[in-house]
């Protein structure tokens, strides 16, 4: 027996307890998303939103939509954000130094004016160059700021600063939210007795191919492209089963920054968004998670199933990859930040099992897939493991996956259906099939991709802000 | 070797097991896709088929009530009678009954009660509030409740303190909706929480309500429930209730933040003459949220007498707080506009934003 | 006359209409926002009758879509009690009357009478 032979045999042993746990955690999230969904759903067949809608005493909440070089669309998004219907409403737009005309085409078409404007400093922002608001009162909920480019994370920083309100949704500014969204996200604060929700996320879902009109959307339908029918799936896959498991633990820790909603004053206790990592929007429930920990308040961090908040997903494998480089390397920034929470019992669940999880089957995940392939291959190669088996383990790898997404899809049609059409499900279900070997090992390439950069440009960071922001994160 | 024997993979798990957990998953698989299209299946059949049904039902109820007939009218139609044998149907006229009720006052109103009583779905509504499980119980509370069914008042008010939220708060409605301010002395003997959403539910539908003395105000300002705590200081806000000024400024020292907050909210409304006062002299020691909830009760009541203590405030704390107690000195004190200009000429960053500021705002 | 009547309970959709045909009004029902604003242009109502709190597309974009095609045609908002502030914010954007839910049909025949009285009156004189 030689040894090369029994360090690969350890090897392939640790791949194998690894894939063990993984499809453990799977099994775990999807069979535990389960109750948690039917609970919500009977809850919400009984609860009128409409009461709070218009109420003097809601929650006052203050939207933050960050925008960078938006000046085609950026008028109907706005418009978009004003359609929705809460009457202790702000909305907040950012203009993070724009290169376009972003701003004069606000300017004229919400016939804004530059208004004596005092901002609080409660977080250090870059500079800003103007406050405007509309002379026409049925705009008086819209606040335009112009500041000087510093990155997403300071755009929604200086909307923290800004906003007079006491709960803050930060989106970005091209989603497209359904009517009685803000209605849905304020009402796990206000159910809270014991102890605080200091933020609350919500779904976001694909809406490539449907119609908005308006502003609004007003017809559903399955993404036609490849890539963003595939997103959908991955979408339905991660919100409808993953968070919902995790929010039942009370162990989230990613809000999507495309829509959330905070507590404002514990964001600021904080410190608000961070600047120097490109996953500001988990780095800031970590943080503040952290934060309660430490002081040992009680809270809570919530999730709301219902779809929603629409984006356009990537088209492209180009843009795609992109996103995905920057997925790992925000996750890579936030998990070492805050890296004395492995493992440590003092942060409790979120020590113990929100962040490990992370670690190694968010941030870890691509490279052991990634190397364990490899492994498996040289050694059939080399004639340690023969074909049969080889095959066989890749049929039950690719028979979980599938299993997985059909269990996701049946989720799906089981509480919102979104897509009502036989042939839709038919369509979604086998653009499933092609995921391991088209869209997957991609994903998984991009996201190697991303460490690699992060090892390459280790001192680099000051580039951020240059950046500008691409905004489709989920 | 023993080691090795022990860790080795291909000894322990062969081929013929991989396959065996594949095919395992194929069946499930399988067996998710039956259930997914005999889903979508019986989705569709749900919207199709009662499509007709719903129409010709809510034809005939919108004919019914606007008639000046009297309800029994005994004719129920022998085509609605034969799908109100069925389950969902029936659920489903009774839900436009529902709908209808929320909707519409008057004889009309009253109309659809009886014919809600009429077509026996009181006795639907009982069965479920007999059901153990919660949703369906909230449903039929919800029912009852919409169609004034008092009667069945005692049956509701146990609930009122059940450990369900969604129970509880449904009883607690509908015993508003019953009862008006009578109805809420189940706050007398509530030991579970009643969360802000509740309340606002509660506040909102109250305010219809012609104001009037509300029995048990001041005890539940002592409640040992924190949360009946805030909704009483809430009503008092609301209903300006004068009569308990001094409950409520001992409230000012709840060991809770979230009611000495809505104390002092509660206090603008009521307040009189040491009202502005009192709530300079708990400043100091309050949170900053509460602070701010302090200084905008103050914008309302505060007179000359706080003229120091809110210039010492411009001073201190942080920008957030300084705006808030410029806002009350310029709003407030006589000569408060001089005052701030003064200070932003002495001390340009940040009086003069703040200076600009409040003159824009206010000018609004 | 025409009338464009938007509310998302069915059975109080059918019932008003059934009570404004009798009147004699050419009624037209939707039961949701993105309907109405299809029909705005497909049907040139005479009057708009809408709820505020619809699917999809709320009744105050349906009145400012309306508003914004001609100030002309008069709007009457519904509203559920207690929704001063939706009210409020329908006047800022031009409603003629409004009707608090829970609300009797004779009161909302009166109410239509009264904001057609008052159009023509404006366009008589």
């Amino acid at each position: 027996m030689n040894w090369w032979a029994l360090i690969l045999e350890a090897f392939a042993f640790g791949i194998f307890l690894y894939s063990i746990v993984l499809f453990a955690f799977y099994i775990f999230i999807g069979v535990f998303s389960i109750g948690e969904t039917r609970k919500y759903i009977h809850q919400n067949r009984v609860t009128d939103y409409r009461m709070i809608a218009s109420s003097l005493h809601a929650p006052s909440v203050s939207i933050i939509a960050p925008a960078y070089n938006e000046g085609l669309t950026i008028v109907d998004n706005v418009r978009s954000l004003l359609s929705i219907y809460y009457y202790n409403l702000e909305v907040i737009i950012v203009n993070d130094g724009s290169k376009d005309d972003s701003l004069q085409k606000l300017i004229n078409a919400y016939q804004l004016e530059k208004v004596d404007f005092f901002v609080p400093h409660q977080i250090p922002t870059k500079d800003i160059k103007g406050v405007y608001k509309s002379r026409n009162p049925v705009l008086r909920k819209v606040v335009v700021v112009d500041k000087e480019n510093g990155g997403k994370a300071d755009a929604l920083n200086v909307g923290i600063n800004i906003a007079a309100n006491d709960y803050i949704i930060c989106i970005d500014v091209d989603c497209v939210l359904e009517q009685d969204a803000i209605l849905k996200m304020v009402k796990p604060f206000m159910e809270a007795t014991s102890e605080r929700v200091i933020a609350s996320g919500g779904v976001i879902r694909i809406a490539n191919s449907s119609v908005v009109e308006n502003g609004s959307l007003v017809k559903v339908r399955l993404p036609r492209e490849y890539l963003p029918r595939m997103q959908t799936l991955e979408y339905i896959r991660a919100f409808l089963l993953g968070r919902m498991a995790w929010s039942r633990l009370n162990g989230l820790l990613l809000i999507s920054g495309a829509f959330g909603a905070f507590d404002k004053e514990i964001v600021i206790e904080c410190g608000g968004y961070n600047r120097n990592t490109v996953g500001e929007d988990m780095e800031l429930v970590v943080r503040m998670r952290r934060y309660m920990e430490e002081r040992k308040r009680p809270y809570k961090v919530t999730y709301i199933p219902d779809p929603l908040c629409w984006t356009e997903a990537p088209a492209s494998y180009k843009v795609l990859g992109r996103q995905r480089n920057r997925w790992i390397r925000g996750t890579y920034e936030t998990l070492k930040f805050h890296r004395i929470m492995f493992f440590n019992p003092r942060y409790r669940l979120l020590g113990m099992l929100s962040y490990p999880y992370w670690f190694f089957f968010e941030l870890l995940a691509p490279v052991i897939e990634f190397l364990g392939f490899m492994a498996f291959l040289v050694m059939v190669f080399a004639g340690f493991v023969d074909w049969e088996l080889f095959f066989a383990l890749l049929a039950v790898v690719i028979g979980f996956n599938y299993l997985y997404s059909v269990f996701a899809v049946y989720m799906e049609v089981k509480t919102y259906n979104q897509y009502r059409r036989r042939t839709d499900i038919a369509k979604l279900l086998l653009t499933s099939m092609s995921e391991p070997f088209n869209f997957h090992p991609f994903v998984v390439w991009s996201s190697i991709r991303g460490l690699v950069d992060i090892f390459r440009n280790r001192h680099s960071w000051g580039d951020m802000a240059r950046e500008g922001f691409d905004k489709k994160s989920s | 070797m023993a080691l090795y024997g022990l860790l080795s993979i291909s000894d322990l798990l062969k081929p013929g097991f991989f396959y065996a957990v594949a095919a395992g998953f194929a069946v499930l698989i399988v067996v998710l896709l039956i259930l997914i299209y005999w889903n979508l299946y019986k989705r569709k059949q749900a919207f199709f088929r009662p499509e007709s049904f719903r129409m010709g039902f809510e034809l005939w109820v919108s004919k019914l009530v606007l008639e000046d007939t009297q309800i029994p009218a005994s004719r129920i139609p022998a085509k609605f009678a034969k799908h109100l044998k069925q389950r969902d149907k029936r659920q489903f006229a009774l839900n436009s009954l529902i709908e209808l009720k929320k909707s519409v006052a008057g004889t009309v109103g009253d109309k659809v009660v009886a014919l809600y009583l009429e077509l026996g779905f009181k006795a639907d509504s009982i069965e479920k509030l007999d059901s153990p499980v919660w949703y369906k119980k909230v449903k039929g509370i919800n029912e009852l409740s919409v169609m004034k069914q008092e009667d069945m008042n005692a049956r509701i008010f146990k609930l009122t303190n059940n450990r369900n939220k969604y129970i509880r708060r449904e009883a607690q409605a509908a015993m508003f909706n019953f009862y008006g301010f009578r109805g809420l002395r189940f706050l007398n003997v509530l030991t579970h929480s009643l969360s802000d959403w509740q309340q606002l539910n509660l506040i909102e539908q109250l305010r219809p309500l012609d104001p009037e003395p509300i029995p048990g105000l001041s005890n539940w300002l002592y409640s040992d429930n924190n949360t009946v705590v805030v909704f009483a200081l809430k009503l008092a806000e609301i209903y300006q209730c004068f009569e308990v000024h001094d409950e409520v400024v001992s409230c000012l020292t709840h060991e809770r933040e979230e009611v000495r907050g809505q104390a002092a909210k509660t206090l603008k409304e009521i307040a009189g003459d040491a009202t502005a006062a009192i709530l300079c002299e708990r400043y100091a020691s309050e949170t900053p949220r509460n602070k701010i909830v302090i200084l905008n009760s103050l914008t309302a009541i505060a007179g000359d007498a706080q003229q120091p203590f809110l210039m010492k405030e411009l001073d201190s704390g942080n920008d957030f707080l300084k705006l808030g107690a410029a806002r009350v000195i310029v709003t407030c004190c006589t000569a408060g506009w001089g005052l701030l200009e003064s200070k932003a000429a002495q001390q340009p960053l940040p009086f003069r934003n703040i200076y600009n500021h409040l003159r824009f705002e206010l000018k609004r | 006359m025409k009338i464009l009547l938007v509310e998302d309970a069915t059975a109080l959709l059918r019932a008003i209409e059934l009570k404004l045909k009798k009147i004699g009004y050419d009624v037209h029902p939707c039961s949701d926002g993105r309907q109405a604003l299809q029909e705005l242009d497909a049907f040139a109502p005479d009057l708009i009758i809408t709820d505020i709190m619809l699917p999809f597309v709320s009744g105050l974009e349906v009145l400012n879509a309306a508003k914004a095609k001609s100030k002309k045609i008069p709007v009457i908002v519904f509203s559920a009690m207690g929704q001063e502030n939706a009210v409020e914010e329908a006047f800022l954007l031009g409603a003629d009357d409004y009707v608090v839910k829970p609300f009797g049909l004779k009161e909302l025949e009166m109410r239509i009478k009264r904001v057609m009285g008052t159009i023509n009156a404006d366009a008589n004189s």
